[in-house]
């Protein structure tokens, strides 16, 4: 039977190596997931995912466990890439209201000619929607996380991180149409 | 069976799409006689098979990082080798601590130089001489405090400060 994540954590505290291996192993793709969601370069992506779970482990021993420990990475990597984007100015927070899908011209090209399928035209037209939609959308659909754990990642209620799930849906249904 | 809706079914397909639904009756039931769910499924399957992964090699190379760092702040002696980099100095003080050390120490030769009124160019180091008050902060998290100044001074200034804060090479942190 696998380690639990839990199990995991505990043997980290004590510092066993081979624990945080595993724990950085079992996560780095969700953690990258969240990062690229947010900064959509992957390089910046990379030192998102790298600066949060240096972080992550350093505040190990306030970990409560209240949280799934995936969960608790997802947010101090949201954090941290949120922190990226206010530093080089390009963070706005927008109201779902107000919120409007980047032009598809703002898509990188390159990704779209390789994208040209419906899979990679799916996820590149995600990455086209407003920040908090398309991570709802991501860490419901990637992830199984619950609307309640998506709203303490992205700094919403749960009914928010809910509404900004079924908006994404509904503006993927039409742009994929 | 109870009657489900498209607004329950909606919040499960998610989980109806990677299999991990104890019990798919309800919504499988569901689907066959709604379109909308139907397509809705089917948006979240294509999004799922298009999941993308972290880069080859990311998960090592953060591995190697992070066991470094542990090794640093309980004060061993045998980091992983891949977590040194070949040709630098490894300090024995988390770097943290260190900025927090640097922070301090610079703050506090700012003051000197400015309770001295024109600093002697001559005899002032480097890392006295360069600093201006905007180099100074300290973030939310408390992490970064000092990084632009540090990063703004040359590498000889910079190791000539970190060995008058006796952190490099077995000094006190």
């Amino acid at each position: 039977m696998e380690v639990t994540d839990a199990e995991l954590v505990e043997r980290a505290r004590s510092g066993d190596a081979r624990a945080l291996d595993e724990l950085v192993r079992r996560h780095t793709d969700a953690a990258f997931r969240v990062a690229l969601s947010y900064v959509r370069e992957e390089d910046t992506a990379r030192d998102v995912v790298q600066d949060a779970f240096l972080k992550a482990f350093r505040a190990l021993e306030t970990f409560r466990g209240d949280a799934a420990f995936k969960t608790w990475l997802m947010t101090i990597t949201a954090n941290e890439a949120r922190g990226v984007l206010r530093k080089t100015k390009r963070w706005k927070e927008q109201p779902i209201e107000e919120a409007a899908p980047v032009p598809d011209d703002k898509i990188d090209p390159a990704s779209a000619a390789v994208m040209s399928d419906e899979v990679g035209r799916a996820r590149a037209l995600l990455q086209s929607l407003p920040e908090k939609q398309r991570l709802s959308v991501s860490l419901r659909v990637d992830e199984g996380l619950s609307f309640r754990e998506i709203g303490a990642v992205i700094g919403s209620s749960e009914g928010a991180a809910r509404v900004n799930y079924f908006h994404g849906i509904r503006r993927l249904r039409e742009l994929m149409e | 069976m109870i009657e489900s809706n498209c607004g329950e079914v909606r919040e499960l397909l998610p989980l109806h799409a990677e299999g991990a639904l104890a019990d798919p009756t309800e919504v499988v039931e569901h689907i066959a006689t709604c379109a909308e769910c139907g397509a809705e499924l089917e948006l979240v399957r294509v999004l799922a098979a298009s999941r993308p992964a972290a880069p080859d090699g990311l998960a090592s190379t953060i591995s190697a990082a992070v066991l470094a760092d542990a090794s640093l702040a309980s004060g061993s002696d045998t980091p992983p080798a891949a977590a040194v980099e070949p040709g630098r100095r490894r300090s024995v003080t988390p770097w943290w601590q260190l900025t927090a050390a640097a922070v301090a120490a610079l703050a506090l030769g700012v003051g000197v130089t400015s309770s001295l009124g024109t600093p002697d160019l001559d005899v002032a180091p480097e890392y006295a001489s360069e600093l201006e008050e905007g180099d100074l902060f300290v973030s939310g998290d408390g992490l970064l405090a000092g990084a632009p100044a540090l990063e703004a001074l040359s590498d000889e200034a910079l190791m000539q400060f970190l060995d008058e804060l006796q952190v490099i090479d077995g000094g006190a942190a």
